[in-house]
C-alpha cells in the first residue's frame, strides 16, 4: 500500500526533529513543574533534580536519535530519492543533536528556578 | 549516436504519438472554459484565484502601508496633535494585523495557489473549489474586518491582543470582538488552503518527480502548509477562549479565579513564532528559484536547503517563549529558548552561504545587466542578514531586557519580515510576472522601485535602532521634546514615504505593463529550467510531462515542444470533463485520473455566509447571523452533494499504455489524504486545550478540586462506553458498505445509532460534571473542563451532521462499495473523535484523582 510506505517513510525522515521536539517539551516542562512546585531542592548524589531531569532526558535523546536516523547513514551526498530521503534523514538526526546539545548545556550555566 | 538520432529514440519513447486526433485540443479547451465577464466570480481555477488572491493581499499591503504612513506622519515630531491616542492604539493595532494576517500570509499561500500547478505540471491544485472558498472568505472578511476602522471599531490591544487589556473588564466595546472573530475566522481560511497546499504538492506531482527532484519552492509550500497545520490552531484556539471570557466571563486570563494572563501569551506565540517562519520560507523558496534561473546555474547544495527548509520548520516551534523573556518565567527555562533561538539560526545561515555560494558559482554578472528580481534578491540579503544579527542579539536574554518593547524590536522585526518577505515577494513579482501577463515587467521602472524601497528601507529603519537604544517604547503616540528622539524620528518618517514612493512606481509599473493572460503569456524570458515556464493555457500544460531532472527545461531538450504537441501523458480529457493526474507521494507515479470541478457558485456563496455569520455575530445581530450561517450549510451542502460523482466503470487511457482508473476511494485517495490532514489540525487544536489545562494547573493548583468533589467514576466510565460504541457502530456501518450493496439500511440504522450514541456521551459527561456545582465561570478549573466538553460537543456535532449527509447519500443512492468517499470521511474523523473524546475523559477525571 502507497500510503503505508509514504507514512514509513516520512516517519524515519522526521524521527530525529520529532524526538528534538519531544526532549524539548520534556526539559521545559519539568523545569515548569519542578518550580512552580518549588522541588527544585531535591538532591540526589549531589546534583538536583533538575539536572538530573535534563541529563537523562539528554542521553536517552541524543541515543534515540542516533539508532533512528543516524544508524548505518554515509556521508556521501544522495544520488537517487531513496538515498536523499535516507541523507536528508542523517543530516537533520545530526542538525537535532546540535539543537538538543546546545539547549541541555544550558543547565550548566544557568541555576534552576531562578 | 548523434543528437539527431538521439532525439529519434526519445520520440519513440514518448507516450503519445503525433498527429493528436482532430478536435482534441478544442475539447480540453472547452472543459477548461474560463467563464467570462461578471461570472469570472465563480471560476475556480488555480490561475484565477491565483490572481485574485494576491490581487487582494496587495491591496491589503497597501492599506496597511497607509496606516503605516499615518503613525509615521505622527511620530515626525515630538508632541504632535494630528492623531489622538485612541485613533492611534488602533492604526498600530490594525498595522500589524493586516500586515501579519491578511498581506503576508495569504500573499504566499497565494503565490502557491497560482504557481505550484504549473511548477507540478498539474492541472489544477486537488480542490480547486476549497482555494475559492479559502480565497473569497478571506477576501470578504478581510475587507469587512478593514472597515471597522471607520467606525472607530477597529481592535486597540496591538496585533498581539494581550489580555486582561484585551479582555472584558478593560476593553469592554466590541473592538476586541472584531478582531477575536475576524483573525479566528481568517485562520480557518488559511488552513483550507494549507490543506490543499499539502495534498497538491505530495500527490499530484509530474510522473517522475521524485522527492529528490522536486523545485525548492514546492518543498517550501509544503513546510509552510505543515506548519499552519500546527501552528494556527494554537491561535484559534486562544481567540475562542478569549471570545469566551468576554462573551459568558469564563475566566482563563483572569488572576483572580485562577486564570493567567500568561495562558494566551503561550499559546499566542505558539502560533505567532512559527507564523514568522510560515511567512518566510515560502519566500526563501522563491529566491531559491529565482536566484539559478537569473545566473542560469542550478542552486548550489539544494539538498542542503530543503535540509534548511525542513530543519526550519521544526526548531521555529521551540522559540515561542522568547518573545516573553520580560514575564518573570525561570531563567533556566528561558535558557532552552535562548539556546534553540540560537539552533534555527544554523539552517538559515545554510540557506544564505548556498545563495551566496552559487552567486561565485557562477559567471560574474555586471551590476548594469543584472535584471530587476536579481536586484530585490540582493536588497533581500542585505536586510535579512542584518535582521537575522538583530535577531540573535535579542535572543540573548540580558540584552532583550534592556531592548524589549522598544524601538530596537521595531527595528529588528521590520528588518527580518521587511527583508525577509517583502523584497522576496516583490523579486518574486517582477519574476513570474511574464508567467501570467502577455508583458513582462519594466526593467526601467523596476530598478527604480527596487532603489527607492532599498534605500528608502533602511533610512526609515535603522534609525530605530538607535532611537530604541535611546529608550523610545514602541506604541507610543507621541513623545517629548527633551527626550531627543525627534530628529531620529524625522529621518524614519522620511524613510517611510520613500520606500512608499518606490511601491508607488510599482504601481505605475504594473499599470503600464501587467496585462493578464495566462494562454498567451510572455513565456520563458528568463531561461529558466522549472515547468512552471512550459507553454501553457487554462488547462494548465498540454500534455503531462515525465521529469528526470530538477531542472527538466535546461536537462531535457525538446521538452516544451514535445508537452505542447502533446507527446507526452493526458494530451486530451479522457472524461469529457477537467481533469489532472494524481501521483504516489515517494516516486510519483501515476495512480488515478481525478475529475475536477469547473466555476461554481457554492464556494462564494458559502464564503459570503461565513463571513456573515462571524461578522453579524460580532455586532450582535443574531437574526442576521444565523441567515447567514443557513445560507453557508445550505451551499457547502449543495457544493458538496457533486463530489464524490459515479465514476466511469472503465480505465482511461493516458498514453504510453497506461490505464488508469478515474477517481479512487480509500487510503491511497486525495479525499482520505485532505480528511488525515483535517485530522491533525484537529489534534494540535486539542493538544493546544491539553496545554491549556496543564498549564492552568501548574500556576494555580488551588482552584483544582480535590477527588471527593469530582464526579463518580461511573460517569466518565459510561461516556467513555457509549463513545467506544458509537465508534463500534460505525465500524459496523463501514463492513456493511463493503459486504454488499443491499446493506443500505443496515449502513443507515447504524449511522442513526451511532449519532443517538455519540450525542448520549457528551451530555453523560456534562451531567456528571454539573450535578458537583462546577460553573464554567466559577474558576478557570470550570472553565478549562466545560471547554474540553465543549470541544468534544463541537465534534460530535461535526461528525453527526457528516453521518446525517451520509445517510442523505446512501438514501439517495449515491454510496457503494466503490463510490465511498463520503462515508470514508466520516468514519475517519468519527474515529478521531472518538479518540479525543476518550483523551478529553481521561484527562478531566484522572489528571486531578492522580495529582489531587
Amino acid at each position: 500500500m502507497e500510503s503505508l510506505r509514504f507514512d514509513r517513510a516520512f516517519l524515519r525522515l522526521f524521527a530525529a526533529p520529532l524526538v528534538w521536539a519531544l526532549h524539548f517539551l520534556a526539559v521545559y516542562g519539568a523545569i515548569g513543574i519542578i518550580c512552580a512546585r518549588r522541588m527544585h531542592g531535591l538532591t540526589l548524589l549531589g546534583l538536583d533534580i533538575a539536572s538530573w531531569v535534563v541529563a537523562a532526558t539528554t542521553v536517552a535523546s541524543v541515543a534515540a536519535v542516533f539508532l533512528l536516523s543516524l544508524r548505518g547513514a554515509a556521508g556521501q551526498p544522495p544520488q537517487d530519492n531513496a538515498s536523499f530521503t535516507r541523507w536528508t534523514g542523517a543530516a537533520l538526526g545530526v542538525l537535532s543533536i546540535i539543537a538538543i546539545a546546545w539547549e541541555a548545556m544550558a543547565i550548566l550555566l544557568v541555576p534552576a528556578c531562578r | 549516436m548523434t543528437d539527431q538520432q538521439r532525439r529519434a529514440v526519445l520520440l519513440q519513447r514518448l507516450p503519445n504519438a503525433l498527429p493528436r486526433p482532430n478536435g482534441e485540443l478544442e475539447k480540453l479547451q472547452k472543459a477548461w472554459q474560463p467563464p467570462s465577464g461578471w461570472r469570472m466570480i465563480s471560476a475556480v481555477n488555480n490561475t484565477y484565484i491565483g490572481l485574485f488572491y494576491i490581487g487582494t493581499a496587495f491591496l491589503f499591503f497597501l492599506l496597511a502601508g497607509i496606516l503605516a504612513l499615518m503613525m509615521r506622519t505622527q511620530l515626525a515630531v515630538p508632541a504632535n496633535d494630528l492623531l489622538g491616542p485612541q485613533t492611534y492604539n488602533q492604526l498600530f493595532t490594525m498595522h500589524g494585523t493586516i500586515m501579519m494576517f491578511l498581506f503576508a500570509v495569504p500573499a504566499v499561500e497565494a503565490m502557491g495557489v497560482l504557481l505550484l500547478p504549473n511548477m507540478l505540471a498539474a492541472r489544477d491544485l486537488p480542490f480547486p473549489r476549497l482555494s475559492a472558498y479559502a480565497y473569497w472568505a478571506y477576501a470578504i472578511g478581510g475587507l469587512a474586518f478593514f472597515c471597522s476602522l471607520f467606525f472607530g471599531l477597529a481592535p486597540e490591544g496591538g496585533w498581539f491582543m494581550y489580555p486582561p487589556l484585551s479582555s472584558y473588564r478593560h476593553s469592554p466595546e466590541a473592538n476586541a470582538d472584531f478582531w477575536l472573530l475576524g483573525i479566528g475566522f481568517i485562520e480557518i481560511s488559511a488552513i483550507a488552503g494549507a490543506i490543499e497546499i499539502v495534498i497538491g504538492v505530495l500527490r499530484t506531482r509530474a510522473p517522475g518527480m521524485t522527492l529528490d527532484k522536486m523545485p525548492v519552492f514546492a518543498w517550501a509550500m509544503l513546510v509552510f502548509a505543515g506548519m499552519i497545520i500546527f501552528a494556527f490552531p494554537a491561535v484559534i484556539l486562544c481567540t475562542a477562549l478569549l471570545e469566551l471570557e468576554r462573551s459568558f466571563h469564563w475566566p482563563f486570563f483572569l488572576a483572580d479565579k485562577g486564570g493567567d494572563p500568561l495562558l494566551w501569551q503561550h499559546l499566542f506565540w505558539f502560533f505567532g513564532h512559527p507564523e514568522v517562519y510560515i511567512i518566510f520560507l515560502p519566500a526563501v523558496g522563491m529566491v531559491s528559484m529565482i536566484v539559478p534561473a537569473m545566473l542560469k546555474k542550478p542552486l548550489v547544495g539544494q539538498h542542503l536547503v530543503v535540509l534548511a527548509l525542513l530543519a526550519t520548520g521544526f526548531l521555529s516551534f521551540g522559540l515561542w517563549v522568547h518573545h516573553m523573556f520580560a514575564t518573570g518565567i525561570p531563567q533556566l527555562s528561558l535558557s532552552f529558548f535562548s539556546a534553540a533561538s540560537m539552533a534555527v539560526s544554523v539552517p538559515s545561515g545554510i540557506q544564505v552561504f548556498a545563495w551566496i555560494a552559487t552567486f561565485a558559482a557562477a559567471k560574474r554578472v555586471k551590476w548594469r545587466e543584472m535584471k530587476v528580481p536579481m536586484l530585490f534578491v540582493l536588497g533581500f540579503l542585505f536586510i535579512f542578514v542584518l535582521g537575522g544579527l538583530t535577531g540573535v542579539m535579542v535572543a540573548v536574554v540580558p540584552f532583550d531586557w534592556q531592548a524589549h518593547d522598544t524601538y530596537f524590536v521595531v527595528a529588528h522585526l521590520h528588518y527580518v519580515l521587511f527583508g525577509g518577505m517583502v523584497f522576496p515577494l516583490f523579486a518574486a513579482f517582477y519574476y513570474w510576472a511574464p508567467f501570467v501577463s502577455s508583458k513582462p515587467l519594466s526593467e526601467r521602472l523596476g530598478r527604480w522601485s527596487c532603489g527607492l524601497m532599498f534605500v528608502g528601507f533602511n533610512v526609515a529603519f535603522f534609525p530605530m535602532h538607535i532611537t530604541g537604544l535611546a529608550g523610545m517604547p514602541r506604541r507610543v503616540y507621541t513623545y517629548a521634546e527633551e527626550l531627543g528622539w525627534g530628529p531620529l524620528n524625522m529621518v524614519s518618517t522620511i524613510g517611510a514615504f520613500v520606500i512608499a514612493l518606490g511601491v508607488l512606481v510599482f504601481l505605475v509599473d504594473m499599470a503600464l505593463h501587467f496585462r493578464p493572460s495566462i494562454s498567451k503569456n510572455a513565456g520563458n524570458v528568463w531561461g529558466a529550467g522549472t515547468l512552471e515556464w512550459l507553454p501553457s493555457d487554462t488547462y494548465g500544460v498540454r500534455s503531462i510531462p515525465i521529469v528526470s531532472s530538477g531542472e527538466p527545461l535546461w536537462d531535457q531538450p525538446g521538452l516544451a515542444e514535445d508537452v505542447d504537441a502533446g507527446r507526452y501523458y493526458l494530451p486530451n480529457t479522457a472524461t469529457g470533463r477537467r481533469e489532472t493526474i494524481v501521483t504516489a507521494p515517494m516516486d510519483a507515479r501515476p495512480q488515478y485520473v481525478l475529475q475536477m470541478p469547473g466555476p461554481s457558485w457554492p464556494p462564494v456563496l458559502a464564503a459570503l455566509g461565513t463571513a456573515g455569520f462571524f461578522l453579524f455575530l460580532t455586532v450582535k445581530l443574531v437574526l442576521p447571523a444565523v441567515l447567514s450561517g443557513i445560507l453557508a450549510i445550505v451551499t457547502v451542502f449543495k457544493w458538496l452533494w457533486a463530489t464524490d460523482p459515479a465514476p466511469p466503470k472503465e480505465p482511461v487511457d493516458i498514453g504510453g499504455g497506461i490505464r488508469l482508473p478515474v477517481t479512487m476511494s480509500g487510503p491511497s485517495s486525495h479525499s482520505w489524504w485532505a480528511m488525515v490532514v483535517l485530522i491533525m489540525v484537529s489534534g494540535s487544536l486539542f493538544g493546544s486545550l491539553v496545554f491549556a489545562y496543564l498549564f492552568l494547573w501548574t500556576v494555580s493548583p488551588d482552584v483544582w478540586p480535590a477527588a471527593d468533589r469530582l464526579p463518580a467514576l461511573a460517569w466518565p466510565f459510561a461516556a467513555a462506553l457509549l463513545l467506544a460504541a458509537s465508534g463500534g457502530c460505525i465500524a459496523y456501518a463501514g463492513r456493511q458498505l463493503k459486504v454488499a450493496e443491499r446493506r443500505q439500511t443496515r449502513l443507515q440504522l447504524a449511522l442513526v445509532l451511532a449519532i443517538v450514541l455519540i450525542a448520549a456521551s457528551v451530555y453523560v459527561d456534562w451531567l456528571g460534571q454539573s450535578h458537583t456545582g462546577l460553573r464554567p465561570q466559577a474558576s478557570a478549573y470550570g472553565a478549562t473542563v466545560y471547554m474540553v466538553i465543549g470541544l468534544q460537543g463541537f465534534f460530535a456535532i461535526t461528525v453527526a451532521t457528516m453521518a446525517g449527509y451520509t445517510i442523505a447519500r446512501s438514501l439517495c443512492g449515491m454510496l457503494d462499495a466503490r463510490r465511498r468517499s463520503t462515508f470514508d470521511n466520516t468514519m475517519l474523523l468519527w474515529y478521531y473523535t472518538v479518540a479525543q473524546g476518550l483523551v478529553g475523559l481521561a484527562l478531566v477525571h484522572g489528571f486531578p484523582r492522580l495529582t489531587g
